[in-house]
C-alpha cells in the first residue's frame, strides 16, 4: 500500500518490514532490508514525518533502544485521500483542498509553510495581491483546524499509543507502595481512559485567542466570537504548531452525511436536510465513530440553522383532522415539530428525546452506524447472490438461531432451496452454523443444526475480502503500469513534457487507454475503501 | 335410535353420550343407575363396543367409555377384530393422520396384518392415504370424510405437497404494491405527518387481495400475515403497533391485532463491490499475488477493463 505514495524502492522495503515483522530497532531494519544504515534512518524519519511510522524507546540494560512501528491505521486511511481531497474542496472550497494537498504531500507543516507552499505551487489567482492570498489561506486554515480537519501534531504523537498508555499507567503504580490489585488496575485505566478523553473534548490544540487591534483595511468580515465593546477577540493559528490532515474527522463527517441520507429514500429529501443540520450542529462534540450518542441538539437552535430554501410545509401531507376548520398549513416551526416527531417515530430509532429535557434531541450514533453496515452487508449479498438470500439473512438477524426447516417455512421457501441458500451464504462468510447435539454420542441425525447472524463478524469477513480485492485492484493498477513503463518513460522526459507532438498517435492512443484504465481502477479501489470505512469503523 | 339396542343398552349408550368427551367409567354409571344389576351392564356394554358404539380407552388405570357418533357408528360396528382396531386409531389421530409406522407401534399388529387391514379399509371407502407436507415421504392415513389439517397439506401455499413458488411470489408482490399506494402520499415528495392512521393491517391486506380477486383460494388472515411477514424480512416493508386513535374506530374492520405495516421505498440492490470482477469472482479465494490464479493475469479483469 506504501509503495504508491513513496514510490521509491528504498521507503517501500522498510515499510514492508516493519508492516510484516512488526516493531523493530534499526539495525534490524538493516539486516532485514540490506540498506545502509543511513538510508534506514533517512526512511524513518521521512515516515515519521508522514505520520506512518511511530516509535517507542525503552531501557534495556544501560542503553536506551528505540522501536519503530508502523502506524496501521494511519497508513490505511492513505486510501482515502483522494476522497479526503474531494471532501475539503467541498466543504472549505479550493483553498481548503489546496492546504489538504500540500498537508498531505508534506505529512506535516505549520501554517506559515503549509500558506507559503500553497502560494509556490498554485500561485495568485489573478487581480489579487499576494497578502490577500495569504490572508484567505490563513483564514481557510484556520476554519479547518476549528472544524478539527485539521489536527495539531505534538511530539508525543510519534511514539506509540500503546507505550504511552503504558508508561502512563506505571507511573501511576509507582506510586503505590503494593503491587495493585486487578481491580485497582482497572480503576487506573478508567481514570487515565478519562483523562485522555478530557484531553481530546478539551479546547483545540495550536488555536490561540488575541485580541483583535488590526484595522479591517480589506473590509472583510472576520468571524466575531467574542466581542466586548470595540475590542474584537480573534482565534488564530498558533504559528510554531506542525497541523495534520485529521482523517478522523473526516471519517465521523462521512459517517453523518450517510446517516442523513438514510432519511432521503425512507422519507424525503426535507426530513433528510434536518437529519443532516442536526448532525452538524452535534458534530463539533464528537470524538470518535464508536460514541453510543450524539450531544443533545436544542429545536430552536435547529430552527435557526437550517438552510433558508428548506421545504417543511409543502412536503407534508397533514390528515384533515391536523388542518382543523380552516384548512391552514401550519407555521413552520410547527411543520418542523411535525418533522421532528416523524424523525422520532421512524423505525430506525436514530433521533430521539435526550432523557427529560423538553426540546432537545441526541442521535443514537451506534444503532445508526448498525443500520449502515447492515445495509451496506445487505447491499452485498443481495448484489452478488439475489433478494432471497437477504430475506434469509433479515431474519435470521431478527429471530436468532433457526433450524432449516423453519427457515423454510417463514421464509416461504422450499427446504431445498433453503438448504442450498444456507450453504453459500455460510461459505461466503455472513452466516454461522451451531451444532446441538441431542445425544451424548453426537450422531448426525440426532443433532441440531442451528443457522444465525453475527453482525460484525460478517462484517469482519466481508472487510478481509474488500481488502482482498482492494489489494488485486491496486496490483492490477502496477501491472497496467508497468506494461507500458517504456512509454510512461517516455512521457517522463522533459522535451516530451514540454512538447506532446513528440508522441506518435499509437502511442498517445495507449496513454489514453492506460489513462482510462487507471482511473476506473482508481475510482473501484475508492469505492472499496468507502465501503471498508463503513465496516471497519463506523 | 333406530338400531335395535336393548334398554340396558340404550341406557348406557345415552350416559355415555351425556359424559361426551370425559367418557364415562363403570363407577359413574353405576353411581347414576344404582339399580342396574353387574352382570348385566356388563354384557350390555360388551355387545356395544363389539357392534362400535363405544369404544373403551384407559385413563389412569381406569376403563373409561365414550360414545361414538351416529353417523360414526355402523362403518365401525361392521369391521371386525384387527380391522376394527386399524379403523379406530386411525380416527382417533383426527385430521393429523397416521403413519404406518405410529400405527403399527400403537396397535401392536404385524405389519403384513395392518397392510391387509388397510387394503381392506381402503376398498370399504373408509379410509384415505394421504402425504403430508412435512414428511413427503410418509404415508399417512386417515378416515375418508375428513379434509387433511392444515399442517398436513401446508396450507393455501401447497400444490401437491409442493410449496407454490410463483403464486407465492406473485401474492406477496401484490401486498407490498397495496401497502406502498397506502404508505405514501400520492404526491413523491410529501410524507404523512405521524397521526397519519391509515396504514393498512394484515385484515386490510386480505380484504384487498379478496376484493381484487387476485387468489382464487380462500386466504386467512393467518396466511396473509406469512406473506407480510416475508417482505418484512425481504426489507420491503415494516411492521408496528398503530396508535389507537379513539375516533377512528372502524368498524367494519376486524382488526384483531394491532400490527400495521408500512412500505419502504424499494431501494435499487447494488454495491460498488459487485461492479468490478473481484466482487463475483468465483475464484476469489484462490486468487493470490503469484497464484496461479493472480490479478495481474486475470482474464475477467482483462474483460472489464476492455475499451
Ligand atoms: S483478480 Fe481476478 S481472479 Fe482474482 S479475485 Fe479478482 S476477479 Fe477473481
Amino acid at each position: 500500500m506504501e509503495y504508491i505514495h513513496f514510490s521509491l524502492n528504498m521507503y517501500q522495503k522498510v515499510a514492508n518490514v516493519l508492516i510484516r515483522k512488526g516493531r523493530m530497532p534499526v539495525g534490524l531494519i538493516v539486516n532485514f532490508t540490506a540498506l545502509k544504515p543511513r538510508q534506514v534512518r533517512e526512511c524513518l524519519f521521512v515516515l515519521i514525518q508522514h505520520n506512518l511510522v511511530v516509535y517507542a524507546e525503552s531501557q534495556e540494560k544501560s542503553r536506551i533502544v528505540t522501536y519503530y512501528e508502523i502506524n496501521r491505521t494511519e497508513l490505511l486511511h492513505r486510501v482515502l485521500i483522494p476522497k479526503v481531497l474531494h471532501s475539503s474542496q467541498e466543504w472549505f472550497e479550493r483553498d481548503g483542498a489546496l492546504i489538504a494537498e500540500s498537508l498531505l504531500t508534506h505529512g506535516k507543516l505549520t501554517i506559515t509553510d503549509c500558506v507559503a507552499d500553497v502560494l509556490t505551487t498554485s500561485g495568485v489567482a489573478p487581480g489579487k495581491t499576494t497578502t490577500q492570498r495569504t490572508q484567505l489561506l490563513n483564514k481557510a486554515f484556520t476554519r479547518m483546524v476549528k472544524e478539527k480537519c485539521l489536527i495539531a501534531v505534538r511530539p508525543s504523537d510519534s511514539l506509540t499509543a500503546a507505550d504511552k498508555d503504558m508508561a502512563e499507567e506505571k507511573r501511576e503504580t509507582d506510586k503505590m507502595t503494593l503491587p495493585p490489585t486487578a481491580a485497582e488496575l482497572a480503576s487506573i485505566r478508567k481514570v487515565l481512559g478519562a483523562q485522555k478523553q478530557a484531553e481530546q473534548n478539551s479546547t483545540i490544540v495550536g488555536l490561540k485567542r488575541r485580541l483583535d487591534t488590526m484595522d479591517d483595511s480589506y473590509g472583510e468580515k472576520r468571524p466575531r466570537l467574542l466581542t466586548d465593546g470595540d475590542l474584537v477577540i480573534i482565534e488564530e493559528v498558533e504559528t510554531d504548531v506542525y497541523f495534520k490532515v485529521n482523517f478522523e474527522r473526516f471519517i465521523i463527517r462521512w459517517r453523518n452525511v450517510q446517516i442523513a441520507n438514510l432519511y432521503e429514500a425512507r422519507l424525503n429529501p426535507t426530513a433528510k436536510t434536518i437529519m443532516q443540520t442536526i448532525m452538524n450542529l452535534a458534530e463539533e462534540r464528537m470524538i470518535n465513530c464508536k460514541e453510543e450518542h450524539s450531544s443533545p441538539v436544542s429545536i430552536m437552535l435547529l430552527l435557526n440553522s437550517l438552510p433558508k430554501d428548506t421545504n417543511l410545509i409543502d412536503t407534508l401531507e397533514f390528515d384533515p383532522s391536523d388542518l382543523g376548520p380552516n384548512n391552514t398549513k401550519p407555521k413552520i416551526h410547527e411543520c418542523l415539530d411535525k418533522y421532528i416527531q416523524i424523525l422520532e417515530e421512524d423505525l430506525m430509532k436514530i433521533l430521539k428525546k435526550d432523557g427529560g429535557r423538553s426540546g432537545q434531541y441526541v442521535i443514537n450514533l451506534k444503532s445508526a452506524s448498525q443500520i449502515l453496515k447492515k445495509n451496506l452487508i445487505q447491499g452485498i449479498v443481495s448484489a452478488r447472490f439475489g433478494a432471497p438470500y437477504v430475506r434469509i439473512m433479515n431474519m435470521l438477524a431478527d429471530k436468532g438461531k433457526l433450524e432449516e426447516k423453519q427457515i423454510s417455512r417463514f421464509s416461504m421457501m422450499p427446504v431445498k432451496d433453503v438448504r442450498e441458500k444456507l450453504t453459500t451464504l455460510c461459505t461466503f462468510g455472513v452466516l454461522n452454523l451451531q451444532e446441538v447435539p441431542k445425544t451424548k454420542e453426537r450422531t448426525p441425525s440426532r443433532t441440531y443444526y442451528l443457522w444465525e447472524v453475527i453482525l460484525p463478524r460478517a462484517a469482519d469477513t466481508l472487510t478481509d475480502r474488500l481488502y482482498h480485492t482492494m489489494g488485486n485492484l491496486r496490483q492490477r493498477r502496477f501491472v497496467e503500469r508497468a506494461k507500458r513503463a517504456v512509454l510512461l518513460n517516455k512521457c517522463e522526459r522533459t522535451d516530451v513534457k514540454a512538447d506532446d507532438s513528440l508522441l506518435n498517435a499509437a502511442e498517445k492512443k495507449e496513454l489514453e487507454t492506460l489513462n482510462s484504465v487507471l482511473e476506473m481502477l482508481e475510482m473501484q479501489e475508492l469505492r472499496i475503501a468507502e465501503m471498508v470505512i463503513t465496516l471497519r469503523d463506523f | 335410535m333406530a338400531t335395535n339396542l336393548t334398554p340396558l343398552e340404550e341406557l348406557f349408550y345415552q350416559e355415555c353420550l351425556k359424559a361426551g368427551n370425559n367418557g364415562l367409567t363403570y363407577t359413574d354409571f353405576s353411581g347414576i343407575h344404582p339399580d342396574s344389576p353387574v352382570m348385566d351392564t356388563a354384557i350390555a356394554m360388551n355387545s356395544l363396543l363389539g357392534r362400535g358404539f363405544i369404544e373403551v380407552f384407559q385413563v389412569r388405570g381406569e376403563q373409561v367409555y365414550k360414545a361414538l357418533k351416529k353417523e360414526e357408528i355402523g362403518k365401525a360396528g361392521a369391521l371386525q377384530g384387527e380391522e376394527q382396531v386399524v379403523y379406530n386409531t386411525i380416527r382417533a389421530s383426527g385430521n393429523e393422520g397416521i403413519w404406518t409406522k405410529h400405527l403399527k407401534s400403537k396397535t401392536n399388529l404385524h405389519e403384513a396384518v395392518i397392510k391387509r387391514c388397510l387394503r381392506a379399509l381402503e376398498q370399504k371407502a373408509l379410509v384415505k392415504a394421504i402425504k403430508s407436507v412435512k414428511h413427503p415421504t410418509r404415508k399417512l392415513y386417515m378416515l375418508m370424510e375428513l379434509t387433511p389439517s392444515v399442517e398436513v397439506t401446508g396450507g393455501p401455499w401447497f400444490t401437491d405437497q409442493e410449496l407454490d413458488v410463483d403464486f407465492v411470489e406473485q401474492l406477496t408482490n401484490q401486498c407490498y404494491k397495496y401497502i406502498l399506494m397506502k404508505s405514501f402520499p400520492r404526491d413523491a415528495s410529501c410524507i404523512f405527518t405521524s397521526t397519519h392512521s391509515a396504514y393498512p393491517s394484515a385484515a386490510m391486506v386480505r380484504k384487498y387481495i379478496m376484493d381484487k380477486r387476485i387468489s382464487q383460494v380462500d386466504l386467512s388472515v393467518d396466511d396473509i400475515t406469512m406473506l407480510l411477514d416475508v417482505l418484512v424480512y425481504d426489507g420491503k416493508v415494516e411492521r408496528f403497533i398503530a396508535l389507537v386513535d379513539e375516533d377512528w374506530d372502524d368498524e367494519d374492520m376486524d382488526t384483531d391485532s394491532d400490527w400495521v405495516y408500512k412500505a419502504v421505498r424499494d431501494k435499487k440492490a447494488e454495491s460498488a463491490w459487485q461492479d468490478c470482477p473481484c466482487g463475483v469472482c468465483p475464484v476469489a479465494d484462490f486468487c493470490t499475488e503469484g497464484g496461479p490464479v493472480n490479478p495481474a493475469g486475470c482474464n475477467y479483469y482483462n474483460k472489464w477493463l476492455d475499451f
